[in-house]
């Protein structure tokens, strides 16, 4: 595995975001194109978040309405990517709570997924935000709002757990 | 001389591509002696692997029709709500229609007209609240921590809901057995208000508490959830 290049960069950001404030069609075109470039990597986020892919869909779903809605006020703080991972982290926590105790995960519980279920929120949130291709380690920790060097201990402390997970039964 | 787990962060900084090439040789040397460090390095490779490869699976069969009627739905989600709240507000209306003499209704309607129009702004600006939450506070520090925070006051805000909304209908019952009128039947009024009040006490008990719970056990508050 190698460094990975940011899905959006910083001149696709800009125009995204004068597309917005321009309104009208050309607000439905950023918005479209928004969804197009983290459609992909949002369902591979909330995959690995709720261990099912239909939760997945439904985060992925309620993540876009968000940032669509949101885009007007989005304030530039954070680059338009963050901002749209911390929604989609947000909306794929809620969606797995709406999943009653015992509900089977999609596919039934095996290996990994089993393991991953178990862990609770924060390292399976390290753990799928570091399998999501495109995210460099100064993105992950922007999106957790964690300082830049917690993150590597962050990931080492969530694997353990996963190792142990993996361990159960 | 640096320890296994600096090693392990070292392993998990070269499987994503941050590793200094300083760093390249003394971590080689140690994996060369060290079987537990050896097998950490199989573990993530082989954990992000099947990862990659679940999320690729996952891309290739989504039923990307379903999240696109999902995005639009949710963009319509305003009209379902305020259908709902006019719903609400006829609801209402029925109960003072039916529980009040024929020649008293029209006056009595346009009397409690002003409260309605309270109840659906006060509804529409709680929808309007809950609707932005995913997006509220999103860019604030700690992630994790701030969404724990709000999880914590959504599930005491639940708890304590769920025994004012229990209250009311209590109340409303009492009042539509025992209540004395003149100029309206209080079993209509009174009993048709404690339905929907009913409801929304049904909502909080059977779904929002649990819910809020297991996602308060998810982020870690696991005493808070079972209080």
């Amino acid at each position: 595995m190698s460094a990975r290049p940011p899905l959006l960069s910083s001149a696709e950001e800009a125009e995204i975001l004068a597309g917005v404030k321009a309104g009208g069609a050309a607000r439905r075109a950023a918005s479209e194109r928004l969804c197009r470039a983290l459609g992909e990597p949002l369902l591979a986020l909330c995959l690995h978040l709720t261990g099912r892919r239909a939760d997945a869909e439904d985060a992925t779903q309620e993540a876009l309405v968000a940032v669509d809605r949101g885009l007007p006020s989005f304030r530039g703080e954070a680059r338009l990517g963050t901002w749209a991972y911390r929604i989609a982290l947000r909306a794929a926590l809620h969606v797995r709570a709406r999943r009653r105790d015992g509900e089977p995960l999609d596919p039934e519980p095996r290996g990994l997924a089993a393991a991953m279920a178990r862990l609770p929120a924060e390292p399976r949130a390290v753990l799928s935000l570091f399998a999501v291709e495109g995210l460099s380690h100064a993105e992950i920790a922007a999106i957790l709002g964690v300082p830049e060097g917690t993150v590597w201990p962050r990931l080492h402390a969530a694997r353990r757990l996963l190792v142990e997970s993996l361990g159960k039964k | 001389m640096a320890s296994c787990e600096e090693f392990q962060v070292a392993i998990e900084k070269r499987l994503h591509g941050a590793l200094g090439e300083a760093e390249r040789a003394p971590l080689d040397e140690h994996l060369a002696r060290c079987e537990r460090c050896q097998a950490y390095e199989a573990t993530a490779r082989g954990a992000e692997a099947v990862m990659e490869a679940q999320a690729r699976e996952a891309v290739a069969q989504a039923d990307w029709e379903r999240v696109e009627r999902g995005i639009r739905g949710g963009v319509h989600a305003s009209v379902r709500m305020l259908a709902t709240q006019v719903f609400f507000a006829a609801w209402v209306a029925g109960m003072v229609w039916l529980s009040t003499p024929a020649p008293l209704r029209g006056e009595r309607l346009l009397r409690t007209m002003p409260s309605m129009v309270v109840l659906v702004v006060l509804v529409a600006f709680v929808a309007a609240y809950s609707g932005r939450r995913l997006t509220a506070l999103v860019d604030r520090g700690e992630m994790l921590e701030t969404w724990r925070q709000l999880v914590l006051a959504n599930l005491l805000w639940a708890r304590r809901m769920q025994w004012a909304t229990a209250a009311v209908v209590a109340f409303l019952l009492y009042k539509a057995f025992a209540g004395r009128a003149t100029t309206f039947d209080p079993t209509v009024f009174y009993g048709g208000l404690a339905v929907p009040v009913a409801g929304v006490w049904f909502y909080l008990r059977r779904v929002k508490l649990p819910r809020v719970a297991r996602e308060a056990r998810d982020l870690g508050l696991t005493d808070e959830a079972r209080r």
